[in-house]
């Protein structure tokens, strides 16, 4: 019973199909149709155990037809013509079966979506020539697809998304990273957000170099679950910061709108100050932070402070807010031979800024 | 590749790479209940962990310790037709009771009706660590966060949304300060030990709404955030006398609340469908104020009074922030094979502060202060992308900023004061970049990118100044292998006639990953090295009593990271999985400090050059056993070893054995 098979229905006869059963949840046991002329339904059995699905197959095209028809929308291209998930769900029994706990199947429980954005046929395309022929390259795939065309099948719906605004922009897209790098729409655990594995995994996946700072002894405890990597960064694309010089880094989430995302959750450190330390604010918290990994306890850029310190306050004109300079330690008093003067913090402890001393002491 | 494949093989990565011995993820089955697909499934255990060397440094990098521990718990139920009152609902665990680190995550959604998402997260950090010099540092805080949003009518053409937002830390902490200064007639070199009760909570409210219409998609959020903070802090008792302590402290009081409120407004409007042409425009208004209030009061033993000296402080004083941004993007896709976008955005940004101080002890000191620092940018970015076949990706980019600062301050002690020039500096960035990406087979990704900038009159020498970057990644994939390399250097330099900032960066690293579907074996290697040699002119503070010595010197840093990852998944049997995993990370410091190698200092003087570097080592081998009971039980351990060293100071290094048994239940 393999192969190409047809089956008319005459003006008014009712077609009748016993026990159909396509998978739980989606059909009735039974499918009737009543055809009001006569129509020809082509379809393909590929094996023996698959006549009940194609029976469903066959009926669900009837009627697909027929309504189109009725509605006065017929599709004359059959390339353009949807069958509804009961129709893939014949052959696709387990990915049907799995998409009940997708967050995708929201679009088929409400039962009042077009076609063309409910389902499989929603992100798929349209099945018709697939379903009646088997053949894969009739359908939208998307293995086959480049990272920007599977990007933009799935912007048809996210593409309003408030988070996504800049994802045209966005380094992942650039950088040939698709919604389908990081999403496994059939196949993920983690069902909120669709990712193939836990968020840290699929960053790391490719950012092995930020993996490596998180086995610092001292970092952002992403590893440990505390975090994710979406509390500071948008995958999505971000729009351009609002510190440094603007175009760099460029995925980070902003915090209160225009803030840098560290300020979300280190809310002793945001301000505003009486007294503010310039670089926190023009030039980011990453001129003396590492903030994914550091040998330092504080996570500074240097395991000595005061060498860190030093690379900026060096008094040398044309450089700090006014041009003038960076004011340097004074010399005479400064004396590192003491080790009281290497640990900076120890007398300026305030230094993300104060409301009390110009030079942070309190 | 097949996705279900694909999908099968990415689930048992992640667990030969997992970073941490934690839950061993059961396989979760759902069934039906009623109208719903549920799923559930639960992990519970005992965790303890052996802990040898310097206790503290391990609670500060790792802290797990003894106790029961809930793993892993996940709820998830779908409605099967949408009939339901909740469409899907989830719950997700993991920490507590015992744990350090605990996140919970509730999601509840009716379709074109509401979905409410909460966070919850638990934070106890530890960190007492004395400081490579003197003084010392403590912090003993729990940090509560959580989330709540609130969607009403998702989807439709008019959301409302609503959240909340509150952040709690509390808990005691100390720190070494000095405390001498101009008008209390303190030595400079007089360092207490304050210890501090923390108290900081931040809430959030926020509302708003996103609608659709005519193609498009505004959306309007305005919140307001609430902080507080009330740190009261006194003379830790048994403090340590250090040796530069000349006046012992008799007692010290130091009262700073602190509050204020962070109202943000933020406006976006885009294009709601994918089309050839698109844009998106986002304006956002922030402001922060914040009143502050400081009181203290420090006695000690004054040699210069032969008694002791009070010394009472007190300052008011309040700031402002006002920031403004907004940015317009164009993005176009006149053909299939062409994506060009343009952004150009400002940022404004206005504080001014100002205090009164007043302080009495063997002087009165009695002024008023006022600072103001303005940031105003523009920038704007013009990138590209071409595809010529479809083999083939290009890329270029171009992006310039323009930044103007401005900063005032003055101070007046009653009728004489001073006050500086509202003065300026403009500095600019100009930077271009381009790349190719090209997939020559099936499996197969190349990439190549550069960039290359300018900037003038940086901020700081250590400020992009003049900058390029160059990156290059390559990865093979069939259906049970996977292998990648990627190279990335980053060289910035800040020549100036009296100093000269270069900093140069290198990683590369290359990956492999195999896995075979049919036996469930998995193996996943990588191994990373990260370089950093930075030279820095500094100010040579070692004034040795050497009058002619000079006041210029230099500083180089050294960073040499060996990052090295194993991983493994076996099933040996239908009832046995198995896990084995290493990381390894050691900084072997670079070439040209390896002269620190005998210094426990972390830093040589060679003439006026400091030399500084932290050669350390940090390991952890984990192993993991999960022993399937029947199809809804399965019974975990799991053990991990963490090893830290550094070359320098032997005090600062650890050992610790953490492991877990657990019983894993799903359904």
């Amino acid at each position: 019973m393999e192969g190409l098979q047809e089956r008319t229905l005459n003006p008014n006869q009712s077609a009748v199909v016993d026990d159909l059963t396509l998978q739980d949840g989606f059909s009735p046991a039974t499918a009737r149709i009543n055809a009001p002329r006569a129509i020809t339904v082509s379809y393909r059995v590929r094996s023996a155990s698959g006549m009940r699905g194609a029976a469903g197959v066959l009926l669900a095209l009837a009627a697909i037809t027929l309504a189109s028809e009725a509605d006065g929308q017929v599709t004359t291209d059959p390339a353009q013509q949807f069958v509804g998930g009961e129709v893939c769900q014949a052959c696709h029994a387990q990915i049907a079966g799995d998409f009940r706990r997708n967050p995708h199947f929201a679009s088929v429980a409400l039962g009042n979506q077009p076609p063309e954005r409910t389902g499989c046929e929603g992100c798929h395309g349209p099945g018709f020539l697939h379903a009646t022929s088997g053949d894969s390259e009739k359908i939208v795939r998307f293995p086959p697809l480049t990272p920007s065309e599977a990007q933009d099948r799935c912007l048809v719906c996210h593409s309003a998304d408030f988070g996504k605004m800049h994802i045209r922009r966005s380094a992942h897209l650039t950088g040939e990273v698709g919604c389908t790098s990081c999403h496994s729409i059939h196949g993920s655990e983690d069902l909120a957000p669709l990712l193939a594995t836990r968020q840290r995994d699929v960053c790391y996946g490719c950012h092995r170099e930020i993996r490596a700072r998180f086995d610092m002894p001292f970092k952002h405890r992403v590893n440990e679950g505390a975090m994710e990597c979406s509390d500071c960064h948008n995958p999505h694309g971000a729009p351009i910061a609002t510190w440094r010089t603007a175009h760099s880094p460029r995925m980070m989430s902003p915090a209160f709108g225009n803030d840098q995302p560290c300020t979300g959750c280190h809310a002793d450190k945001r301000g505003p100050f009486v007294h503010e330390h310039p670089p926190v604010r023009v030039d980011g918290c990453q001129s003396c932070h590492d903030p994914h990994g550091s040998t330092n306890a504080r996570m500074l850029n240097r395991p000595t402070v005061f060498t860190m310190c030093l690379e900026c306050h060096s008094d040398i004109a044309g450089f700090g807010v006014r041009g003038e300079s960076i004011p340097g330690p004074s010399r005479f008093f400064h004396n590192l031979a003491d080790p009281a003067f290497r640990e900076c913090v120890l007398c300026h402890a305030r230094i993300h800024g104060s409301n009390v001393d110009r030079w942070f002491r309190r | 590749m097949n996705l279900r494949l694909l999908a099968w093989l990415a689930a048992p990565l992640a667990l030969a790479q997992q970073p941490v011995v934690t839950s061993t993820d059961p396989e979760v089955r759902s069934e039906e209940i009623g109208n719903y697909a549920v799923s559930n499934s639960v992990e519970v255990g005992y965790r303890f962990a052996d802990i040898g060397g310097n206790e503290d440094l391990y609670r500060a990098g790792v802290n797990y310790g003894n106790g029961i521990r809930l793993f892993k718990g996940t709820l998830r139920a779908n409605s099967l037709d949408g009939k339901g009152l909740i469409d899907r609902f989830s719950l997700r665990s993991a920490g507590g009771p015992s744990d350090p680190y605990q996140a919970h995550a509730i999601r509840a959604e009716r379709n074109r009706m509401f979905r409410y998402q909460m966070q919850y997260r638990l934070n106890r950090y530890h960190n007492r660590l004395p400081t490579l010099w003197r003084g010392e540092r403590g912090i003993r805080t729990d940090r509560f966060m959580q989330t709540h949003d609130l969607t009403i009518l998702p989807g439709a053409r008019f959301e409302v949304l609503l959240g909340f937002d509150h952040i709690r830390r509390t808990g005691p902490g100390f720190a070494s300060e000095g405390i001498g200064d101009r008008g209390g007639g303190f030595d400079a070199k007089n360092f207490l030990r304050f210890r501090t009760d923390l108290s900081q909570r931040s809430k959030q409210y926020r509302a708003g709404f996103s609608t659709r219409f005519t193609g498009l998609a505004l959306t309007v959020l305005h919140s307001v955030e609430l902080y507080e903070e009330g740190g009261e802090s006194s003379d830790a008792s048994g403090a340590p006398a250090y040796a530069g302590n000349i006046q012992p402290a008799e007692s010290i009081d130091r009262s700073e609340p602190f509050h204020g409120r962070t109202p943000v407004t933020t406006m976006a409007l885009r294009t709601s469908e994918d089309r050839r042409v698109g844009f998106n425009a986002r304006y956002v208004y922030s402001g922060g104020y914040r009143n502050s209030t400081l009181m203290e009061n420090v006695a000690v033993s004054s040699p210069a009074a032969s008694a002791s000296t009070v010394r009472d402080t007190f300052v008011v004083g309040d700031a402002n922030r006002e920031q403004s941004s907004g940015d317009f993007t164009l993005a176009a896709l006149p053909t299939a094979r062409w994506t060009v976008t343009n952004t150009t955005a400002f940022h404004n940004t206005r504080i001014d502060g100002q205090a009164a101080f007043l302080e009495t002890g063997l002087f009165r000191n009695e002024f008023v202060s006022f600072e103001h620092l303005g940031i105003r940018r523009l920038s704007n970015a013009t990138e590209a992308n071409f595809r010529p076949v479809k083999q083939i990706s290009l890329y270029g980019a171009h992006r310039f900023a323009t930044r103007r600062i401005r900063a005032q301050e003055a101070i007046r002690f009653g009728d004489f004061g001073f006050e500086t020039e509202l003065e300026a500096v403009n500095n600019g960035i100009h930077a271009g970049a381009a790349g190719v990406r090209w997939v020559p087979g099936a499996g197969v990704r190349a990439s190549v990118d550069i960039e290359v900038g300018r900037a003038d009159r940086p901020l700081t020498p250590t400020s992009e100044r003049r900058f390029h970057n160059e990156s290059a990644r390559v990865r093979w994939r069939t259906s049970n292998l996977s292998l990648s390399g990627f190279f990335r250097r980053r060289v910035n330099d800040n020549p100036t006639e009296l100093l000269a900032y270069s900093s140069k960066s290198r990683v590369q690293g290359v990956q492999a990953s195999w896995a075979d579907p049919e036996s469930g074996l998995v193996i996943d290697g990588s191994y990373s090295l990260l370089v950093l040699d930075v030279s820095a002119g500094i100010l040579d503070l070692f004034d040795l009593g050497q009058p002619d010595r000079p006041d210029r010197g230099r500083s180089i840093y050294g960073s040499g990271i060996h990052n090295l990852h194993f991983g493994l998944h076996a099933v040996p049997s239908e009832r046995l999985r198995l896990w084995v995993g290493y990381s390894l990370t050691k900084d072997r410091g670079a070439s040209r400090v390896d002269s620190l190698a005998a210094e426990p200092s972390g830093f040589v003087l060679d003439g006026t050059t400091i030399v500084s570097s932290l050669p350390m080592t940090y390991q952890s081998p984990q192993a993991r056993i999960s022993v399937t009971i029947n199809d809804s039980l399965a019974w975990n351990m799991g053990w991990q070893y963490y090893g830290y060293s550094e070359r320098f100071a032997g005090l600062r290094g650890y050992r610790a054995h953490v492991g877990y048994s657990s019983l894993s239940l799903s359904f």
